[in-house]
């Protein structure tokens, strides 16, 4: 079990400000898909454990999970979650309110991995771009799952470390939160913090 | 003759850092200043001549169009460029109608070159 | 490992479509399948740029899709949520020519990089055709809205219906075709002092005192139907939780409920309605008794006096004693008039029925009302144009409405004229008609002739005497010996009045 590094100011506001950059770009892509505006903004950012992610969410609900495995300089998982009412909120409000719950039942999956799958590609693009770095991406996974199941679920160990980001979605009649969460080996953590080093020293 | 001054407003240390670094690499003549939200801003230009701003949106506070609203007619023949990340239709007309410049984040050379033009140094 | 050549007959033969960009966005490959749903060539389009062949792509998310799969190995999910018909791609079943946007096939489009060394970059792109699960969804879709808006209307109804049921003033309880109570709403309730809950599934039998003898529940059903309740109002005892008995009308109808026969039956207690219906009987005939006994007293006297057996009395005092005994009479008629209208009609007149020859019960009248022969100056004549014909009537009633018809026919002719009086039979009945030659009827009062108290002005009245009831009495016994009565007139000419009754069952006496 490793300790979670913590982030020093100018590294939490880097990262802010990259998250922030992919956010506002899936937020455009998904403000075009439904001609409805969205806005999302990336409140915090910080490291911590798997589990907090749990702790975060509300255990009488099932968590809904969207996520992405990426392979290059180094590995990482993207997941883009929310709470079950939240997750299905977020399709009734770009589905549209004429549609039953029926039918919004049938579809969340498909919305949701799509959906998904736009907020990742943004975030894990704007971490490409700012580490001139290409990885190779898997196609999302849709995940439906109860908290305790949810460690599980995403083969993630209750010690590993992730870099937990709050996300804040702005739909039209509501607000609602979800969390990206990137879980990262011990090996890819440091070169992940090698890399915001790097960066860093380029700007001074 | 005064060398021309420019005022980065940006809550991210980091991007004032990026900002200045890019800018300076061009022109190392410019007199460059920071701040980190709407209040700093105010409070550093109080009584001083500033040619260029280059101000972010999202900030707390009072965002980066308010912020303009509230300077552009104090400095009439200053030119004002806003920095977004949200590339959205309705910031890029809102700030149409304030006649400033919007440029998108992120910042790099391209982006920053883009600014500068604007301004015309 | 699979040979090239079964990966390419793989690639065209799969219900998919394919295609391969290099890393510049222009075509390299597509398989049979965009061949065949696009009608486009390949050869024609190799190394074209996509958003040349298939122009609506520039700016849309296709092409975004496209660009971060190439710079940023980034795959896209593009399904048929969101983006309909990003390609024009049409059925090649029914290809139009025209390639109009409402024919293009439903898609779902997956983007993503193939990378097969550091310098050899594609972008591939598959698309679905989904356009049969649209169709199943929208279906679905339509079938949910309809149940939920039947299921919406229903509750309307229902609770609607209930709403009635529950707040109406009179009795309603629903029962099955064996009598068992099906639902007993709050004024039945309140009537019978039993809660519904108790009442469910017990029989109806039990609240009407007409089918409490019955010993299988079944046959109060087929009770009603022979007392002739089902679908009239009909007067029954119902009983109290408490035993007690008291007067209903009850009003019973079938309702089919898909196989099922149910019946509803209004109750409601008409004890208020014959305690009045008594209390008029008895005052009426309390009054008439006590109206009667001293106009009897009195006529008894005059008629004494104007007999001369006590005195001899003068003239002029004669004339006027005699004035008194008519008008003694009169008001003995009316006041039995009034006693025979009211039991008539409130079904208290008893009837002796019998069979008679009708030509002897006309002769037998005829000789009744000689009286009036004599004073007005007519004579009957009685014309038999059916013989043999046999009626089953009352004998006193059956005068009593021969005397109203044969003194009215007197009383209006001119004198020295004849009243004929027919017999015949016509339609299944037989018909007696009292022809008169005198005034006749004026249309004005034709109208109202039946009614109480009615006369063609009240100076006949006086003149011709009568209570003006002759024709109601008439008319209500003749209904009760279940024939009917009706009259023709014409000013200046006379009138004829047509009583009809129906041939006794015994046809000839």
């Amino acid at each position: 079990m490793s300790d979670i590094p913590k982030l020093n100011d100018l590294e939490e506001d880097l990262l802010k400000e990259l998250f922030n950059l992919g956010v506002g770009k899936a937020a455009a892509s998904l403000s075009k898909m439904v001609t409805q505006e969205i806005l999302l903004s990336v409140p915090k950012v910080e490291f911590a454990k798997s589990s907090a992610m749990i702790e975060l969410l509300d255990s009488n609900e099932s968590i809904i999970s969207i996520s992405q495995s990426i392979h290059g300089p180094f590995d990482a998982k993207s997941i883009l979650l929310f709470p079950e009412h939240g997750g299905m909120e977020v399709v009734r409000q770009m589905l549209g309110s004429q549609l039953s719950d029926e039918a919004i039942a049938d579809l969340h999956e498909e919305a949701l991995s799509e959906i998904g799958n736009v907020v990742l590609n943004a975030c894990i693009g704007a971490i490409s771009k700012s580490m001139n770095t290409i990885f190779d991406v898997e196609i999302p996974k849709f995940n439906q799952a109860s908290p305790e199941n949810l460690l599980q679920a995403s083969n993630l160990l209750d010690g590993d470390t992730i870099l937990l980001i709050n996300i804040n979605m702005k739909l039209k009649d509501s607000d609602i939160e979800g969390y990206l969460a990137f879980v990262f080996s011990s090996e890819s953590l440091k070169k992940l913090q090698g890399s915001l080093t790097q960066l860093i020293n380029s700007l001074s | 003759m005064s060398a021309k001054t420019l005022l980065i407003v940006d809550d991210s240390k980091v991007s004032r850092m990026m900002l200045s670094a890019l800018i300076k690499d061009k022109h190392p003549e410019m007199l460059l200043m920071e701040a980190e939200n709407a209040d700093d801003a105010q409070q550093k230009i109080e009584g001083k001549e500033i040619t260029y701003f280059s101000v972010d949106l999202n900030m707390p506070g009072l965002n980066g169009l308010e912020l303009i609203e509230i300077l552009k007619p104090k400095y009439p023949d200053s030119k004002f460029a806003l920095f977004t990340a949200n590339i959205q239709d309705s910031t890029h007309e809102q700030a149409n109608a304030l006649d400033i410049c919007c440029v998108n984040k992120p910042i790099t050379e391209e982006s920053v070159g883009k600014m500068l033009e604007y301004f015309n140094v | 490992m699979l040979t090239t050549e079964c990966y390419s007959n793989l690639v065209n033969n799969i219900n998919s479509g394919i295609i391969i960009l290099n890393s510049e966005k222009k075509l390299l490959h597509w398989n049979q399948w965009i061949q065949d749903h696009s009608q486009f060539e390949l050869s024609n389009y190799t190394n074209h740029l996509l958003t040349e062949i298939f122009p609506d792509l520039k700016n849309s998310r296709i092409e975004d899709a496209i660009e971060s799969a190439l710079e940023l190995g980034l795959p896209s999910l593009i399904s048929n949520i969101f983006s309909r018909t990003p390609f024009a791609l049409y059925n090649p079943g029914n290809f139009n020519v025209d390639k109009l946007n409402d024919d293009r096939i439903q898609q779902a489009v997956n983007i993503s990089r193939i990378k097969v060394d550091e310098d050899r970059v594609f972008c591939l792109i598959q698309i679905n055709d989904v356009t049969a699960s649209v169709a199943r969804e929208k279906n679905l879709e339509l079938q949910v809205k309809e149940r939920k808006e039947v299921e919406s209307s229903l509750l309307k109804i229902e609770t609607r219906q209930r709403a009635i049921m529950q707040t109406m003033i009179d009795a309603l309880i629903i029962f099955d075709s064996n009598g068992f109570i099906d639902s007993f709403n709050p004024a039945a309730e309140k009537l019978f002092g039993y809660s519904e809950n108790d009442m469910m599934g017990d029989n109806i039998a039990f609240l009407i005192e007409e089918f409490s003898g019955v010993k299988e529940l079944r046959e109060s059903i087929e009770l009603m139907f022979e007392l002739g309740i089902i679908g009239k109002t009909k007067e029954c005892v119902a009983i109290k939780c408490n035993g007690s008995q008291f007067p209903v009308d009850i009003s019973i109808s079938e309702i089919e409920l898909g196989n099922e026969k149910f019946f509803s039956a209004v109750i409601r207690d008409v004890s208020d309605r014959k305690q009045m219906d008594k209390l008029k009987k008895d005052f009426i005939t309390t009054v008439s008794h006590e109206l009667r006994t001293p106009l009897t007293s009195i006529r008894g006297s005059l008629g004494l006096l104007c007999g001369g057996i006590i005195a001899d009395i003068p003239k002029k005092a004669l004339d006027l004693i005699q004035v008194a005994n008519n008008n003694c009479e009169r008001l003995i008629y009316l006041i039995n008039d009034i006693l025979d209208i009211e039991k008539a009609t409130s079904g208290q007149m008893a009837f002796e029925f019998k069979t008679f020859n009708l030509k002897n019960l006309v002769e037998q009248s005829i000789g009744n009302n000689a009286s009036y022969a004599t004073q007005y100056n007519v004579s009957y004549k009685l014309i038999e144009e059916a013989k043999d014909l046999a009626v089953d009537v009352d004998e006193h009633r059956f005068q009593q409405i021969m005397s109203n018809l044969l003194s009215n026919a007197a009383k209006f002719s001119i004198p020295e004229s004849s009243v004929d009086i027919i017999i015949n039979f016509q339609n299944e009945l037989v018909e007696i008609d009292v022809k008169d030659y005198g005034q006749g009827i004026p249309d004005k009062f034709k109208e109202n002739i039946w009614n109480k108290f009615t006369q063609a002005d009240t100076s006949t009245t006086r003149e011709k005497g009568g209570t003006g009831l002759g024709l109601a009495i008439s008319k209500t016994l003749t209904e009760a010996m279940h024939g009917t009565i009706s009259f023709t007139s014409k000013e200046g000419e006379g009138s004829t009045f047509q009583l009809r009754l129906p041939l006794a069952k015994n046809k000839t006496m």
